[in-house]
């Protein structure tokens, strides 16, 4: 019998990884009373680990979580329907003066008036404003969730 | 090592199936939970820091590349979440850990009374709470989720080293505990 007796690692070693402990350690244990106390401690200690209840933080969190990644995906899909939208009402608008007055198309096809020029611009500019902001707003969005993990 | 069903369920996920998230929750909720749990003492908040960990893992799963095992990954972004969460409200994570490190360097020379596994098991519970954040963490990554060294490494940047220290000295503090408390109950 070796009289020194094993450190409390070496102890806890027989316990989680007996693979790493020699004969002489497992020797010591089966005949020294004072380390093998310590051992069944241990022991004792790491079955009653392993039975810890499990902790459930909420029984909803895979239903929120699927909840708010849909909501951000239809936030998402929202600026392409104003976009959509916005689109849809210039051209509604340009065909309803082309419809009221043929004239004035007629005038444009042959050298686009200052009137019609004035339109396209009033149109297309706050379209290409409202778009570019908002490509913009996506982009620090993103940038900020990156930053955040 | 690269798991086929992670890639797959990945893929699925990068490519517009956002609902096969949901799977990628059923199988990583527990040790998301547990690191929160263990983490977190602050109940109210643990619902949301989790909800926060599964949003940004799915922001960032097209940044997957499979260095590791998913359900690990996702315990790596959950375990960087709380530790922001604490920096943010001025929580400390590695607290104690000198005084627990210099309790642990005391060798008691005598014979210990042996408790029994029932003894244990019923009052452990409250006992691994009393832990420092950071133990209390690691032994139930490595007792109860029983994951390896490098897995646990990986989710919380510790050295291998460091945390076979750190388990040591937290099943030795976890002894004392107990230890104390039955002596109290014996006199």
């Amino acid at each position: 019998m070796n009289d020194a007796h094993l450190s409390d690692e070496e102890i806890q070693l027989t316990i989680t990884e007996p693979e790493y402990c020699t004969d002489e350690q497992f020797g010591h244990l089966d005949t020294c009373p004072i380390c093998a106390a310590k051992a069944a401690n241990y022991s004792a200690i790491v079955s009653g680990l392993r039975d810890l209840p499990k902790p459930v933080i909420s029984v909803h969190l895979q239903f929120a979580v699927m909840e708010k990644i849909a909501n951000e995906k239809s936030r998402s899909k929202r600026p392409d329907i104003a976009i959509g939208l916005l689109a849809g009402l210039a051209v509604a608008a340009i065909s309803a003066l082309v419809w009221l007055n043929p004239e004035l198309f007629r005038l444009t096809l042959s050298g686009l008036s200052a009137d019609m020029l004035g339109l396209a611009v009033f149109i297309v500019l706050p379209v290409t404003i409202f778009y570019g902001l908002l490509t913009r707003r996506i982009y620090q969005k993103q940038m900020q969730l990156l930053e955040n993990i | 090592m690269v798991n086929p069903n992670d890639r797959q369920l990945v893929d699925r996920i990068v490519n517009g199936e956002s609902r096969a998230f949901a799977v990628v929750i059923q199988n990583t909720e527990k040790l998301v939970s547990q690191i929160v749990y263990r983490m977190i003492s602050i109940p109210a908040d643990r619902g949301d820091i989790a909800q926060d960990v599964y949003l940004k893992a799915f922001q960032k799963l097209k940044d997957f590349r499979f260095q590791c095992k998913l359900s690990t990954w996702i315990g790596q972004i959950a375990y960087n979440t709380c530790l922001k969460y604490l920096e943010k409200k001025r929580l400390l994570y590695l607290e104690d850990l000198s005084v627990a490190a210099d309790a642990a360097g005391q060798e008691d020379p005598g014979a210990e009374p042996i408790f029994s596994q029932n003894q244990v098991s019923g009052i452990l519970r409250e006992t691994v709470d009393k832990l420092a954040p950071v133990y209390r963490t690691l032994v139930v990554l490595f007792h109860l989720e029983e994951l390896s060294y490098e897995e646990i490494a990986t989710i919380t940047g510790l050295p291998q080293g460091t945390i076979k220290s750190y388990l040591f000295r937290a099943r030795r503090q976890l002894k004392d505990m107990l230890l104390s408390n039955y002596k109290r109950e014996e006199l």
